[in-house]
């Protein structure tokens, strides 16, 4: 059966409620998993029948496997392009997995809190995303599959761990992180000095669209540089541990911008939110740094409160795939802007909108 | 160093070509390499790691700088995965193991590329249930022993800790069996 884009947009992603902690300042916690098949050549290096045998193997587990019975398995190129936008913007799959080819496949869970990928750089990729300051929690739901799939008999040494294709994920195989919201850091010019603070304690700051400090809506990736060495306990909690300090210093750079420029500051929300709320045409990057000023404002208590999992909707449903698939026909780029504009009216308008 | 494409930029990834005994230097700056990765012209490595240390970098731990003419003037490394087919010079034009084999077959190359990478070269997390004792001989708590020792000599106490512990492990691993 062929997974319609339009299913898989409107298909539930947990995280997106925001009722985890933190949940204003910190989107999402994400921890996944890389694991190989003995015996098998990584996925670089194998062949196509190669490919689809280690993709078989991953997949008779997860169909076999009761407790995960809720699981949709699909091929790569069984999907439409724009199904594969969706689960790119949705982060359950990669960029470089939506290329596709023989073998490649992924298994999405029912809640949108796990994904599976199937020979992406190594043959399994497991994820587990909540909302808020959860990476613990995500951490043990991605063992708990991880102990599932071991059935599979994963290419593990005891010196240096799980074995990857890449030296950079050997040992754990772990990579844990956070999507983090930092207007106020931005905006003091302070992401430079975290980046490198981090820098000193095994982590990496990286913006989720585009790079640097140049990330629009100012939404940050930190997670862990290292996977070898130190258990899987000790590197989520130092994410964990760090996240939670980055959320004071924001909070903290939010409250020195509004005691020194309390009114400029009221003046630019407000505003931000009467565009997002009246304008007709509108592009994903503007609507991502109004998007920005609105949740920083709400979580200030500037403007009335607008749910979290409003505002981490919205951030969804404003990309370009998202769009396509919900509308009938391809939309011209005017025709995509007019209608993002339609979703953020739809979604923040103070009143009935009566256009 | 200008970069040899554009001739504009500062060149920063520096890249050594070896065929035989023959080799060929080349030097790029960091845009004009991003886009020939893009392109496939080089390796498809990740640019979001700094280019100083990966992983043009990682490939000079033997610890000659990698301009040093005299760093790759030894005969060509013969090494060759047996499961696989990996040579060595692919394994480090490319700083990819092909299939878990590689990790038997580059052996001498692992602990200085993964405590350049990591920190530290031994694995401390969870194991599959069934790896437990299967995989270590007591060769390899005799080797861990010696880097004990070697650890404690160079009053390296932080790694020394860490051998202890997979040595104390194995131990209760193979109590565990009887």
């Amino acid at each position: 059966m062929k997974a319609k884009a339009r299913e898989i947009a409107d298909s539930s992603l947990e995280w997106l409620d925001g009722t985890g902690d933190h949940s204003g300042i910190i989107l999402s916690s994400r921890v996944r998993l890389a694991r190989n098949l003995k015996g098998h050549a990584f996925p670089w290096r194998a062949g196509k029948e190669e490919l689809e045998i280690s993709a078989e193997k991953v997949g008779a587990v997860i169909r076999r496997e009761d407790s995960l019975r809720s699981f949709r398995l699909f091929g790569i190129d069984d999907l439409e392009p724009l199904a594969k936008g969706v689960l790119i913007e949705k982060h359950l799959i990669s960029p470089a997995l939506s290329k596709g080819g023989p073998g490649r496949g992924a298994a999405v869970d029912s809640h949108g809190i796990v994904s599976i990928m199937i020979n992406e750089e190594d043959h399994v990729r497991i994820q587990a995303i909540l909302g808020g300051l959860k990476i613990h929690e995500a951490y043990r739901i991605a063992r708990q599959m991880d102990e599932l799939l071991e059935a599979l008999d994963y290419a593990f040494d005891s010196r240096c761990g799980y074995l990857t294709s890449c030296p950079t994920n050997v040992g754990t195989g772990l990579r844990a992180s956070v999507m983090i919201h930092l207007p106020a850091l931005t905006h003091l010019g302070r992401l430079g000095k975290l980046a490198v603070g981090c820098g000193k304690v095994g982590l990496t700051v990286r913006g989720m669209f585009g790079e640097g400090s140049d990330s629009p809506g100012a939404l940050y990736q930190v997670s862990n540089q290292v996977t070898l060495g130190q258990s899987e306990d000790e590197l989520v909690e130092k994410v964990s541990g760090a996240a939670l300090g980055i959320v004071r210093q924001e909070q903290a750079a939010r409250s020195k911008i509004f005691s020194e420029r309390g009114p400029r500051l009221e003046d630019k929300v407000w505003r931000a939110w009467g565009l997002l709320s009246f304008s007709r045409v509108m592009e994903a990057r503007e609507a991502l740094e109004l998007l920005s000023l609105v949740r920083m404002g709400s979580g200030m208590g500037i403007l009335p409160s607008v749910r979290v999992g409003t505002m981490n909707a919205l951030l969804m449903d404003i990309q370009k795939a998202h769009i396509q698939a919900r509308s009938s026909g391809e939309l011209s780029p005017e025709e995509l802007g007019a209608k993002r504009s339609e979703i953020l009216r739809k979604a923040l308008a103070p009143v009935e909108d009566e256009s | 160093m200008k970069c040899e494409k554009c001739g504009i930029r500062e060149a920063e990834v520096h890249i050594r070509h070896q065929k035989g005994k023959e080799t060929d230097d080349f030097h790029f700056c960091r845009q004009c390499a991003e886009d020939m990765a893009k392109d496939g012209l080089l390796p498809d490595v990740s640019f979001e790691i700094s280019l100083d240390s990966f992983p043009w970098g990682l490939f000079s731990w033997h610890g000659s700088a990698p301009s040093s003419p005299d760093a790759d003037a030894s005969p060509a490394d013969q090494r060759v995965c047996s499961h696989c087919g990996l040579d060595h010079s692919s394994f480090r034009k490319t700083g990819k193991f092909g299939c878990p084999d590689c990790f038997t077959a580059f052996q001498d190359d692992l602990a200085p590329l993964f405590r350049k990478i990591h920190g530290s070269d031994i694995h401390r997390g969870t194991r599959p249930q069934n790896a437990c004792g299967d995989e270590t001989s007591p060769e390899d708590l005799e080797s861990l022993r010696k880097e004990l020792r070697e650890a404690v000599e160079k009053e390296e106490y932080e790694r020394a800790a860490i051998i202890r512990d997979r040595i104390r492990e194995i131990g209760e691993c193979y109590e565990g069996e009887g």
